[in-house]
């Protein structure tokens, strides 16, 4: 019972143990705090950037209430939809590099290797160090005149000739998200390595001594033990990078052409640079219905590999 | 061993803890900042010293005052968003920058300031119109006090535009006939339809000499002319000599174009001459300032026009007032220019010409561009309507569209589009 | 923990490290060297870019000490994201636990709505939180970061926390309640150091976003000496067109490596006291 996986959150459900009424009112106070913090602060202000996008204000000026109409409008923008789009492709894109490569990492720094707690600590520096600073020196590397990236290629003998990174949407949206990914792969890395660290080793030992080779160590021990932190780390992953602004606001601006765009940095133009608020308000909530339907399709998966791992 | 690191990361982490805690532990004012009378905010100036001077002045002001006066900067593409949070939250500074048309976008929220501006025009005599209405409201109401702007000439590497066998620009079409000349020696000119100023500028400029225009002066889209068809070739034609990489170019790009000793030809302020002075002193020595290249209707420039305004929800107006008198007073204002290394200049028709523009014969054609400057989107009368133009980027995307496939009406049409939608 | 002696097993498994870390630390190989070129060097275009040529210069790190208020900032950044980190896993773990072990009413409504919290992005709530801020007298004061940063935090530390404790059987917790203790103290002396690896993934979780946040940073304060480290540092080295290139990287370096240093110590300790048996 001890080794089985953690089930879902989502299944918030107590297995017999009954509560007296003090611990009842025990488990509400300590809930509180959270709840409180979170109603105060991030409660009111969703309300009230919701009130925000049903009218037309501008900076400057509180707008009247228009009803739909701001959405309406993004319906019929095509460069919403450009957005739209990329959001769900770097995200997609992105979170599966991650994914990937974050398995690969966090395999690799489970092993027992000579200097390993150095490679965890190294490892973790795309994470850690401030995206301001990062994003930055990203764009001096995909900047055609100094680019790094182009120089190691041409050296390398991979092209020729450099590439215009912020010139080619294609380049331009691989540039994003490349450097999603070279920033999120440590929290794959080491959220995984977490979740590995929690499977018994007995496990293993058990089935090496059956027999099992490592592939199928892997795939029937491994994965299926490791599928609710992978999910949860995955969900949390798709959660941040669709509402990332930094990486896309310093390396292109949503250009060039508007191709770029993410939610946040279409917003952040529309509502404070060109100043319309009500329609700003209204691209940000956009992300929440996506990452509403995301979620729940994700967590469905996780109920179903659930029943399929016990 | 597991037991000794753990008391390791203990202690060290209570070490490094503590020791950045201390100061603030054992003075817990350090954590607030002091409450100062005056607020002013204001962006990072590239000089750094422009800012020390004003800092400066502003702490004279506040001893001989007997209050305190705080200057907070930031960097400039942080403007918009805690302009707007200072005006959702009726809370910030006192004094703030504003920029292009962002007086008219902000009017309800600024203090008039006629008294203050009608004692400088006294001082040094009148303003040029396109400071008029940077600042001016339609009615003639002043709303914020002209500041500065920064000319942009065009910056030149002498040296490549002899070698290419072409003179320095002096119109529009005698640069496209030297563009394709650099381009063959390796040093092509630059300029950028990226989502920045610096884009909006030069391409706004370009129409304005061609006689195109985006919104007349009652306010009617009118795009959709001749004028702006010949722009959209010219500026094709342009494009087609210029690296690929323009399209995405913000404000920096061009800047470090030239100083990489890669490019012949941009058009902005002097503060990359400034840099190359300092980090690039052989760019510094080849390259020249020229004024703005002239069309078939005329010689037309056009960059950020800077004020200063007052929030209505301040509660030092009077006292902000002052300062803002006190920032104009010829020594200081003149120390300001001077600090600043000639970069910021004056929105007055007449002014000093300042020792710092006068040893450097390089700096002399920016003391001419008052008389080719204009707003951004002239005629357009000033309004928020024209910010959110400017701010949208609807011109350098127009234009990034001409350049890269679209035909002269698709391009137009789209751009009317998006025109109408902020002008009607 | 056996070290992997056989080489030819241990050699792919090298090399897979050496790529990742190549994959991951060649950005900061290129910024710890621009943080050391000169200006000169670095404006020129022929110049490889991982190697210094004329000359190594400090003056870059000089000018963050000596003419920026970096150390302030770094100082702000630490208190801000210490105490956020602090106030997140507390109320997380309180919440989590109430959430995982106690049937109350409602919590399934009171899960998800925490984790629906996460779905609303900083860069949309950033300004009428701003409003809420001036209304709570924190404009200006480090204490309005330190308020909101855990609005971002605790959804997902709470969540994974939740997660953790499922995973420790409860006879732990009955045991000891059997034996008189009551619920908190069960809590704290029995479940939380079996929940050590989590714990730490969401400690370091909290204080790296808190360490690298940005939004509300630049929105709630404006007075120099109250700013964080993004924001202060990129507001002084980016000056309109100008970017102190040398400056930012030697300060993006300052602000990643001792903290990747301590989490290295923190990751070996965790993973020791599982080894330890903690979890059966």
């Amino acid at each position: 019972m001890s080794t089985k996986a953690a089930p879902a959150p989502r299944l918030l459900r107590s297995a017999g143990f009954w509560q007296t009424s003090r611990e009842a009112l025990a488990g509400y106070a300590m809930v509180g705090p959270a709840v409180l913090l979170l109603a105060g602060l991030v409660g009111v202000p969703i309300l009230m950037a919701l009130y925000l996008s049903l009218t037309n204000a501008q900076v400057g000026r509180p707008g009247v209430f228009i009803g739909l109409a701001n959405f309406l409008a993004l319906g019929r923008d095509s460069i919403f939809w450009a957005t739209f789009w990329n959001a769900l492709v770097f995200t997609g894109a992105a979170v599966s590099l991650k994914t990937v490569l974050g398995l690969a990492a966090a395999l690799l720094l489970h092993q027992p290797l000579v200097g390993r707690q150095v490679y965890r600590g190294l490892v973790l520096l795309p994470w850690i160090i401030p995206t301001a600073f990062s994003t930055l020196g990203w764009w001096w590397m995909f900047d055609p005149l100094y680019s790094v990236i182009n120089w190691t290629l041409i050296h390398l003998g991979v092209i020729s000739r450099g590439l215009p990174w912020m010139a080619e949407p294609v380049l331009a949206k691989t540039a994003v998200v490349m450097v999603n990914t070279w920033r999120g792969l440590p929290f794959f890395a080491v959220g995984l390595l977490a979740g590995l660290a929690a499977i018994p080793r007995e496990l293993y030992e058990a089935a090496q001594t059956d027999g099992a080779g490592p592939l199928a160590r892997f795939r029937f021990i491994t994965l299926p033990l490791l599928a609710p932190v992978l999910l949860t780390i995955i969900l949390f992953s798709t959660i941040m990078t669709i509402s990332d602004f930094n990486i896309v606001y310093v390396l292109t601006r949503g250009g060039p052409m508007n191709t770029t765009h993410m939610f946040a940095t279409l917003a952040y133009q529309v509502g404070l640079v060109s100043g319309e608020l009500g329609r700003g308000a209204a691209i940000s909530l956009f992300i929440f219905p996506v990452l509403l339907v995301g979620v729940f399709l994700l967590l469905r998966v996780v109920r179903r590999s659930e029943v399929a791992g016990t | 061993m597991k037991l000794t690191r753990r008391e390791f990361v203990k202690t060290a982490a209570a070490t490094a803890a503590g020791t950045a805690l201390w100061p603030f532990l054992r003075n817990a004012s350090a954590t607030a900042a002091p409450a100062a009378d005056l607020t002013v905010l204001t962006w990072s100036h590239f000089v750094p010293a422009a800012d020390d001077e004003l800092r400066r002045q502003a702490e004279a002001f506040g001893r001989a005052r007997r209050v305190t006066v705080r200057v907070d900067t930031l960097a400039m593409g942080d403007l918009p968003a805690k302009l707007a949070a200072e005006v959702e939250t009726q809370s910030g500074h006192d004094i703030v920058l504003l920029m292009n048309y962002s007086t008219a976008l902000f009017k309800s929220q600024l203090v008039p300031l006629n008294d203050v501006v009608a004692g400088v025009r006294r001082q040094y005599g009148d303003f040029w119109p396109f400071a008029r209405e940077a600042s001016q409201d339609v009615g003639g109401e002043w709303f914020s006090m002209p500041w500065f702007y920064t000319p942009a000439p065009g910056n030149v590497r002498v040296d490549y535009f002899k070698r290419a066998g072409a003179p320095t620009p002096d119109t529009w079409d005698s640069l496209l006939t030297a563009a394709p000349k650099l381009k063959a020696i390796g040093h092509p000119i630059g300029l950028g339809f990226g989502h920045h100023g610096d884009s909006n500028d030069w391409l706004l400029q370009c129409m304005a000499s061609f006689g195109a225009m985006a919104v007349d002066n009652k306010g009617r889209v009118v795009i959709n002319s001749p004028e702006t068809r010949r722009v959209l070739d010219y500026v094709r034609l342009l494009y087609n000599t210029m690296p690929p990489e323009v399209i995405g170019w913000g404000g920096a790009d061009n800047n470090r174009w030239i100083l990489s000793g890669v490019g012949s030809y941009t058009i902005n302020p002097i503060s990359i001459y400034v840099a190359a002075q300092r980090d690039a002193p052989e760019v510094a020595r080849n390259m020249d300032h020229v004024p703005p290249p002239a069309g078939p209707k005329g010689r037309f420039s056009t960059t950020t026009v800077y004020t200063l305004g007052v929030w209505r929800f301040s509660r030092q107006q009077a006292l902000a007032k002052e300062f803002l008198r006190y920032l104009f007073a010829p020594a200081n204002y003149h120390a300001w220019i001077e600090a600043s290394g000639g970069y910021n200049f004056p929105l007055m028709r007449e002014f000093e010409v300042l020792p710092v523009w006068k040893k450097d014969p390089k700096l002399q054609v920016i003391l001419k561009f008052g008389a080719w400057m204009h707003m951004a989107l002239w005629p357009a009368p000033p309004s928020g309507k024209a910010q959110q133009v400017y701010d949208s980027y609807i011109i350098p995307d127009m234009f990034a569209r001409a350049v890269r496939g679209a035909s002269n009406d698709d391009a137009i049409a789209w751009g009317e589009a998006q025109l109408r939608k902020i002008w009607g | 923990m056996r070290a992997v002696a056989c080489v030819s097993r241990a050699a792919p498994l090298y090399l897979g490290v050496a790529i990742l870390l190549t994959f991951t630390l060649f950005p900061f190989v290129w910024m710890g060297v621009t943080s050391l070129k000169t200006n000169a060097e670095l404006y020129n275009i022929e110049a490889n870019p991982f190697t210094i040529a004329r000359g190594i210069t400090l003056s870059h790190y000089a000018y963050l000490f000596a003419k920026t208020l970096y150390p302030r900032w770094y100082a702000n950044t630490l208190l801000v994201a210490s105490l956020s980190t602090v106030i997140a896993v507390v109320v997380s773990v309180l919440a989590a636990y109430a959430l995982a072990r106690l049937r109350l009413r409602g919590s399934e409504v009171l899960g998800t709505g925490i984790f629906a919290i996460y779905l609303v992005p900083t860069s949309l709530l950033f300004l009428p939180l701003s409003r809420v801020v001036v209304g709570l007298g924190l404009n200006d004061k480090l204490w309005s970061l330190v308020v909101t940063y855990p609005t971002f935090l605790i959804p997902f530390a709470t969540w994974l926390l939740i997660s953790y404790f499922r995973t420790i059987p409860r006879e732990l917790e009955e045991c000891a309640m059997v034996d008189g203790a009551s619920r908190l103290y069960a809590l704290v002396r029995i479940v939380l150091p079996v929940a050590l690896p989590g714990l730490v993934t969401v400690t370091i979780f909290s204080f790296t976003l808190s360490w690298g946040e940005l939004m509300y940073a630049l929105t709630f304060i404006s007075s120099s000496v109250q700013k964080t480290l993004s924001v202060g540092t990129v507001g002084e080295l980016v000056r309109g067109d100008v970017f102190y290139w040398g400056e930012l990287m030697a300060g993006g370096l300052l602000a990643a490596v001792p903290v990747a240093v301590l989490y290295a110590f923190l990751s070996e300790y965790y993973v020791a006291g599982l080894a330890a048996g903690a979890i059966k």
